[in-house]
């Protein structure tokens, strides 16, 4: 099932630019165009959507024709450090995944499913790490979620097979996998419609396959509308030894803590 | 000569002098001291406070302080308070009378502050006029348009009105108006729009668009889409969507069909045509 190229080297981490190169990455549906000037970065981007296994990191790039990126973007230092950090980081809102089959999960049981999201990449330039910019390498759709249009937050949307077996994920180079526990504590049949994954207060591992993992989530409902959730402070299980690349955006309460989420089931 | 110079001494050397002086530096005093304690209240209070409260709270500390202030120095100068309340009692009659609308307007401006239906910095829409909210005055609400025009509207008028805020909710609605042929297959055409708004990323998933079939037009059947966006990006979803539905209605030929008449004759025969230099021509 996994027919996924095999990826011998990670697209994150450290690169050296000398002063007036320029490097291009392909990171599934995003082109990336960077270059370094003695007291500025350009940086510029594309996605194709239909593109999802590409993976090309620093490549040379020699392009005259820079001023014709629609997206080109200028970032003004006093003066450009030869080191440009890339690293794998999560949406900043978070993400509603609504499984493509509605899941049932009967009484008194529990399950582990495999959400894979788009991640987003963070530039960061000098020893310093000097934020430049950050992008979405696939842009998701805004959705709502909330009871009313009057209450809720705004969020992005993707869809999930909700996969229980882990072969089965499809492994793109730029996705990473949300192991996500659900337990079922009543004496009800839940049916799971939307999921509202709280990306920010994840964090994102680095396996030794170069597969990107985030911390796992454990979702428990016991009544009423009202799911507690957990989120480990460390790399999942099933990550092997994996090392954390990038911490949450915001720290969820201490000791990764339960917090009751209102209406986290659509 | 000797004589006006001496007045002039005398004058200078009486104490009224001095009162006069000493009540113009406590009215001088009161307008810097009143200046930097609203500034002072807002630097502690203003990160707690949004616009429309810190204007608020800076106007109030503001005129008290330097109210007290004038009467200190009307104090100063003889007047006695209790007389000055009694006239400012028949006074505030005889303004009354005089001056109904700004007094109205007053009471509607302390009505809008009281009630909030907007802030400083919301859009609203009020009548024909947009725009964003630069202050809540006693007597009038101040906007500026889309197009940087600045309109000051009577505070009476903002309460009688329907006014439309535009910047309460995070996000909104854009119904697009759309008319098909006859002939077309409206299925086809709702999973068109489906697809279209699924496929642009400013378009909501959740609430869901929706597709209301309005009714048979005249030259058309007339069809209502609604997308929900988040409000920043309303006129980039507007602009784009529609013209993503015009190139897709074009590329699977859906027709837009302009205005139609149909003419009958009124009795059993045509009307008759003949073609002169190669156009044709009603013989009538």
């Amino acid at each position: 099932m996994n027919d996924t190229p095999r990826q011998d080297h990670p697209w994150w981490g450290t690169v050296e630019f000398s002063e007036g190169s320029a490097k291009r990455w392909e990171i599934g549906p995003l082109t990336l165009w960077i270059r370094r000037l003695a007291q500025e970065w350009w940086i510029a981007f594309e996605r194709d959507e239909k593109k999802h296994e590409r993976i090309m990191a620093a490549l040379e790039y020699i392009d005259p024709d820079w001023l014709g990126h629609a997206s080109l973007e200028r970032y003004l230092t006093r003066h450009a450090q030869p080191m440009l950090h890339i690293t794998p980081t999560l949406a900043d809102r978070p993400v509603v995944t609504r499984p493509v089959v509605p899941l049932h999960l009967c009484a008194g049981e529990e399950a582990t499913v495999y959400v894979s999201l788009p991640a987003w990449i963070r530039l960061e330039a000098g020893l310093h790490k000097l934020m430049l910019k950050e992008i979405a390498i696939q842009r998701l759709s805004d959705t709502w979620f909330g009871p009313s249009t009057l209450e809720g937050e705004l969020c992005y949307a993707s869809t999930t097979h909700c996969r229980q077996d882990l072969r089965e994920v499809p492994l793109y180079p730029y996705r990473t996998i949300t192991p996500v526990l659900i337990q079922n504590r009543s004496k009800q049949t839940l049916v799971l419609e939307r999921l509202s994954l709280p990306v920010h207060f994840l964090s994102i591992y680095g396996s030794p396959e170069n597969r990107l993992w985030t911390s796992r989530v454990s979702l428990r409902w016991e009544h009423g509308t009202t799911v507690s959730m957990e989120i480990e402070a460390q790399a999942p299980a099933q990550a092997g030894k994996a090392q954390i690349l990038c911490g949450p955006r915001y720290e969820p309460e201490k000791g990764g803590v339960i917090r009751a989420v209102a209406s986290f089931f659509g | 000569m000797d004589d006006w110079w001496t007045n002039i001494l005398n004058v200078m050397s009486s104490d009224r002098v001095f009162i006069l002086l000493r009540a113009l530096v406590i009215a001088s005093v009161g307008f810097v001291v009143a200046r930097m304690a609203s500034a002072a209240v807002l630097r502690v209070m203003g990160k707690f406070l949004d616009a429309q409260q810190r204007m608020i709270v800076s106007r109030v500390v503001y005129y008290v302080l330097l109210g007290l202030f004038l009467l200190s120095a009307l104090h100063e100068l003889g007047f006695s308070l209790s007389i000055l309340v009694g006239a400012a009692g028949i006074l505030s009659v005889a303004v009354g009378f005089a001056s109904q609308t700004s007094a109205s307007n007053l009471i509607s401006g302390l009505f809008l502050v009281a009630e909030r239906p907007f802030s400083v910095g919301d859009v609203i829409t009020l009548g024909a006029t947009t725009g964003e909210v630069l202050s809540i005055d006693l007597l009038s609400v101040k906007l500026r348009t889309l197009d940087n025009l600045y309109v000051r509207i009577p505070n009476e008028t903002v309460i009688k009105s329907e006014v439309t805020t535009l910047t309460k909710f995070p996000i909104r609605r854009i119904d697009l108006q759309l008319g098909v042929a006859y002939k077309e297959d409206i299925a086809k055409v709702r999973e068109l729009l489906l697809q279209l708004a699924d496929k642009n990323p400013l378009s909501l998933e959740e609430p869901k668009p929706l597709f209301i079939f309005l009714g048979f037009g005249d030259s058309a059947i007339n069809l209502q889409f609604s997308i929900w966006v988040k409000r920043e990006n309303f006129l980039d979803l507007k602009n784009s969507i529609q013209e993503e539905i015009k190139i897709a209605f074009e590329r699977e030929d859906i027709e837009i069909p302009f205005p139609q008449r149909t003419l009958v004759a009124g009795g059993d025969q045509p009307f008759a045509v003949r073609v002169v230099e190669g156009r044709e021509k009603s013989l009538d």
